[in-house]
């Protein structure tokens, strides 16, 4: 070491310089976890008042007030940016808590839509399984069998009447984004109503 | 006039629900008031004209919704569905 005189004990638990020269001191004392540590260098001072390697007692032994003054000012800007800290932290709590409460009205609101405009069967179809059924007819006069299962998007299946099995998953919702069950209830609406127009607008696979 | 629910719909009246980011939010008309039958209407072409929504009659309980682009004050239900779009 160039500069002051710094001591270290074997077990490194605590340190003391005498030396002018901060640089080696700061650098060794950051890397370094020390105990019960003391320094008449205020730059020292503040550095190690932050620094979260030391852990024990810091004595400053300078009669000069500056560093004394910039501890203090640290100390409560400290506080402050904590007391700061704890407000943004509250704003944003609070502003999550509403989105979610708006959230579960919307999902509420829409999940009440849906059930009202669902058959008997089709409601305990949804209660039970998480899908309903329906049956359109196509233009052809084919019978075909749609399952719309809960979800937004790649939720409507066209099955097999007889044995259930998958036979195609198409993919339609709304452009804006609403709540999942309205998606599900537009699909309901617009395969029924028009089913050339769903398959036309729908990717299929 | 906001009404939180198709069911108890007052006798002499319409509703309009038009889906949306937060649920669908609803529009009631009175059939018996020019006024407010022209504002329904005025909400309709605005919606199926300019916004591209489809637009469904409908009847409670499942049975099959219609799709409509004119306005019919009396008829009871609507629903309005932003245009779709494959996923």
């Amino acid at each position: 070491m160039a500069h002051g005189t710094s001591v270290r004990t074997p077990t490194g638990t605590s340190a003391t310089t005498n030396g002018t020269s901060n640089t080696i001191w700061t650098i060794w004392n950051e890397s370094i976890t020390c105990g019960a540590s003391t320094t008449a260098n205020g730059i020292i001072w503040v550095r190690w008042s932050n620094s979260a390697s030391t852990t024990g007692a810091l004595t400053f032994t300078d009669t000069s007030t500056v560093a004394w003054v910039n501890w203090a000012r640290l100390q409560e800007r400290s506080a402050e940016q904590v007391r700061a800290d704890l407000r943004h932290q509250e704003e944003r709590r609070a502003q999550r808590l509403k989105i979610e409460a708006e959230e579960a009205e919307a999902k509420k609101r829409a999940e009440k839509l849906l059930t009202e405009h669902l058959s008997p069967p089709q409601r305990e179809q949804l209660a039970q399984k998480g899908h309903f059924e329906l049956d359109v007819i196509s233009r052809s006069g084919e019978r075909r069998r749609y399952q719309i299962r809960r979800g937004y998007a790649g939720n409507v299946k066209q099955v097999d009447p007889s044995s259930g099995r998958v036979l195609k998953t198409l993919c339609i919702h709304p452009r804006d984004r609403v709540p999942d069950a309205d998606a599900m209830l537009a699909q309901k609406l617009l395969l029924e109503a028009n089913e050339t127009e769903f398959l036309r607008v729908a990717n299929h696979s | 006039m906001e009404l939180n629910t198709f069911e108890n719909l007052p006798a002499g009246k319409g509703v309009m629900a038009i889906m949306g980011r937060e649920g669908d939010s609803k529009h009631i008309w009175d059939k018996s008031k020019p006024d407010e039958v022209d504002a329904a209407r005025v909400l309709f072409n605005s919606l199926v004209t300019e916004k591209r929504y489809l637009a469904f009659k409908v009847v409670k309980d499942g049975a099959k919704g219609e799709q409509v682009r004119e306005f019919d004050p009396n008829e009871e239900r609507y629903i309005f569905v932003p245009p779709m779009v494959g996923g």
